[in-house]
């Protein structure tokens, strides 16, 4: 039976099926037609846009598209991009963009009182008058900043113009407060309230956002009024019209403008040329394709400051915005401000503050200059890429794992990676062999936090001494001297290294360098010793610390300056938590950096005392503490024999104002 | 029990081959879907961080198993509706040619992908789409010719 249908089956193919099985069938014919079509093309695509692709690009002249564009054919750079603070650098208030509490609690700095608070999904705050009514209303209207603290710009309804002013108030997101921007910045406690108020369209527009046009109006008045002697207010005086391509950095702030990248590659057949050829499309930069001084100068167009070049270009800055565009050279167009750029007529110094005595850069936002200092970038291939990565990697530091540890330097320093202890004489596994601590030591500040030095050089305690740098070694070795450094680094690495002459802050060279640090005459060494403080990786173990440290710091609950509290503060809880000393845990915690001096003081008259049962209920042994830190045997700060380290702190401790 | 109804007349063998390979494409690419499942199941990085890729392959999985289906449906349709023998069996090896290239040319398209765009092998889906939509519209066209008997 099977065999009759079969054979009635091979009788009912027609001639058609037949010749299905050769190729010249009509479904053959229809295929390879159609690849013939597609082979042609290919074919032409390289004639049809030889031209196109080998004509240089005029970045400048092109038009801007948006990260919304860009992500229909790179979703996946585009998602990368999107979880990142990059992003959310410059936000519209939103529900969703907006962290601060807008709950309709009073907050009260510098004896004024606002009351955030939010309506209809808007969000405002009102300052209040002595007796609780409203003096003015704040219609906040978009957001500076997501990862540490967010601040908040508020619009100006019948101003005229499009001016957006930063509020004083800022919201601290890890501590979940809102604390006085007097508390986000390296600034003393002598400030006013809006001492920090400013306008956004002349200021954070530049680095927080894509392709900033201030769109100044007034800007030719106001040089006029100041040429003729006039007093003139650029924060309140200048009037704005600012536009940008997007709030935020987004795709197009490294790789240049994308709306002729767009245009053209709608053409399928110019996009499939590039993707089989692996041919650069000139109408787009991709930084890893450039040479290691473009690929930082894309990121130091925000990451290091810098001034317009030439000087008579800021008007051009504020009418129509900075004219560096992705892949081009950084320098035709601004200069990176150095130790030796002079500051403002009214002050000097103002740039050279933000260096150490050698020029090593030592606030955040100067990691170009550090890196070009850098012997891995002169001589070397090193770029900010070559460690970050903005399309993967951690959301905080965008940095991939491996890159966090010694790997990172093993593609041109493999033969000390392979055997670090070696080249370290410290344990392999401890911070003392991690290339990063001792080669890039955190001794920069900004945005409340202590940073890595982005200038990578060899630790030299002599040279730091003197320059009054942090120094790598007694940055972990907190019970040590910079002449003890300086003769161990002669004992390991040799003559090259010398013995200090004396220290910059005028502190005893053989006293440990954490007490000259922390309670000096500088603010920046003061914020990075107070943080220092608190490391775990220190090789003296806890009570060893304990004993010397905590004293210190509550030394530094006194500074004038509220971010170095802050910092004291966090490292004096991470010590006292691993001491297990949990009442004095519990009363730093409730120490406001910020608040009034009366509520200071008795927070802090309660620390001190929650040390002091410490030290003698607390069942453990502390050990004495090293010689030369002006700690007693009874574990308290001698302010006697500390006074004239305390009073240079007092007397001259402006040297910085403003770093961020 | 009552015992399995035969066919009163075997299929016509067009008919059949094209029973054939839908059945077969609806268990390849049904497979295929749990496949898809367990990349997502074991976050297989190759599957998982190429937007494109899950996409095309999501593509290649639900084509596979649409066009089985169609097979099946057109197997059934034109063996009761197309009357004219040489008609039916053009059809269904245009049907037969063409529902294998659209999943195979979304599932290779994934292969060496770039970011936006599908690798070459992608043409083969406006291929068998072609040759598939030839083979419906000849059944549509039969089954909206008034009939004559």
């Amino acid at each position: 039976m099977a065999r009759a249908i079969a054979a009635r089956n091979r009788a009912c193919y027609d001639p058609w099926m037949a010749r299905l099985r050769l190729p010249g069938s009509l479904a053959a014919r229809i295929a390879v037609g159609a690849l013939a079509v597609v082979a042609s093309a290919a074919a032409a695509a390289p004639l049809l846009f030889s031209k196109d692709l080998a004509t240089p690009f005029r970045h400048r002249e092109a038009p801007w598209a948006r990260s919304g564009t860009c992500e229909s054919c790179h979703p996946d750079h585009f998602a990368s991009w999107h979880r990142t603070f990059h992003r959310t650098m410059t936000q519209e208030a939103t529900p969703s963009s907006v962290q601060g509490a807008f709950d309709g609690q009073v907050v009260r700095y510098f004896g004024i009182s606002a009351r955030p608070y939010q309506k209809d999904g808007q969000f405002f705050i009102d300052y209040l008058t002595t007796e609780g009514g409203v003096s003015k209303t704040l219609h906040v209207t978009r957001t500076v900043g997501s990862h540490r603290y967010q601040q908040y710009l508020a619009d100006n309804p019948g101003d005229g113009c499009d001016n957006y002013y930063r509020i004083p108030l800022v919201w601290h997101i890890g501590e979940k407060r809102w604390i006085h921007l007097n508390g986000a910045f390296l600034s003393d406690d002598s400030k006013n309230y809006n001492a920090y108020l400013a306008l956004w369209n002349q200021n954070c527009i530049f680095c927080h956002n894509t392709s900033p046009r201030p769109g100044s109006l007034n800007y030719d008045e106001l040089q006029a009024r100041a040429r003729r002697g006039e007093r003139v207010s650029w924060e309140f005086d200048g009037k704005y019209e600012s536009k940008v391509a997007e709030l935020g950095i987004s795709c197009e702030s490294c790789h240049g403008p994308g709306g002729e990248h767009t245009a053209r590659n709608r053409n399928p057949l110019r996009r499939y040329l590039l993707h089989v050829t692996g041919r650069a499309d000139p109408t787009i930069v991709n930084p890893d394709r450039l040479d290691k001084e473009r690929s930082v100068d894309v990121c130091g167009q925000c990451h290091g400051q810098r001034l317009a070049n030439p000087p008579g270009s800021i008007r051009d800055w504020m009418h129509t915005g900075p004219v560096y565009r992705a892949g081009e050279k950084l320098t035709d167009s601004v200069t990176p401000m150095h130790a030796e750029t002079p500051g403002p007529p009214w002050n000097p110094g103002l740039v050279k503050k933000r260096f150490w005595g050698d020029g090593t850069p030592r606030l955040s936002a100067y990691e170009y200059q550090g890196i070009r200092m850098s012997a891995c970038y002169e001589k070397g291939a090193l770029t900010c890429t070559s460690c970050h990565t903005m399309h993967g990697g951690d959301v905080a530091g965008q940095i991939e794992p491996a890159m966090r540890t010694n790997e990172a330097c093993r593609s041109c320093h493999a033969r000390i990676v392979s055997d670090v202890a070696a080249h370290t004489h410290h344990d392999p596994a401890g911070s003392g062999s991690s290339c990063y601590e001792c080669h890039m030591p955190r001794a920069v500040y900004g945005i409340l936090a202590i940073h890595r030095s982005h200038h990578i050089e060899n630790p030299d305690p002599a040279r730091d001494a003197e320059s009054g740098r942090p120094n790598a070694c007694t940055n972990c070795h907190l019970d040590r001297s910079a002449a003890w450094a300086a003769e161990a680094t002669r004992k390991w690495w040799g003559e090259k290294y010398r013995l200090p002459g004396g220290r910059a802050d005028g502190g005893p060279l053989e006293a440990p360098s954490l007490v000259s640090e922390l309670l000096g005459r500088d603010p920046v060494p003061r914020a990075v010793a107070a943080r220092m403080a608190g490391r775990r990786d220190s090789p003296l173990n806890v009570e060893a610390r304990a004993a010397f440290v905590v004293p210190l710091l509550l030394e530094a609950l006194r500074d004038d300056y509220p971010t170095i509290r802050f910092l004291a503060r966090q490292s004096l809880i991470d010590v006292a938590t691993e001491a297990g000393a949990a009442p004095l845990v519990e009363s730093a915690r409730a120490f406001d950096y910020i608040a009034d001096p009366p509520a200071r003081t008795a927070a802090l008259a309660t620390i001190e005392s929650r040390w002091t049962d410490f030290t003698r209920e607390g069942g453990r042994a502390l050990p004495p503490p090293p010689a030369g830190t002006f700690v007693g045997p009874d574990h308290q700060l001698d302010r006697d024999a500390a006074a004239s380290v305390v009073a240079l702190r007092l007397t001259a401790s402006k040297e910085i104002d403003v770093g961020e | 029990m009552s015992k399995p109804s035969r066919p009163s007349e075997p299929m016509d063998p067009a008919c059949l081959a094209c029973l054939r390979l839908g059945w077969t494409m609806i268990a390849v690419f049904l497979v295929g879907g749990l496949v898809l499942e367990s990349f997502h199941f074991v976050k297989l990085p190759f599957y998982e961080d190429s937007r494109l890729r899950r996409e095309l392959w999501t593509l290649a999985h639900a084509h596979g198993t649409l066009l089985g289906a169609i097979n099946v449906i057109f197997a059934l349709t034109a063996a009761r509706h197309m009357s004219e023998g040489a008609r039916r069996a053009r059809a269904a090896a245009l049907l037969r040619f063409g529902a294998p290239l659209v999943p195979v040319g979304f599932f290779l398209g994934g292969f060496g992908a770039a970011e936006g765009d599908p690798s070459l092998f992608v043409v083969l889906v406006p291929i068998g789409g072609g040759l598939c939509a030839v083979a419906v519209a000849m059944l549509a066209r039969d089954l909206l010719r008034p009939r004559t008997e």
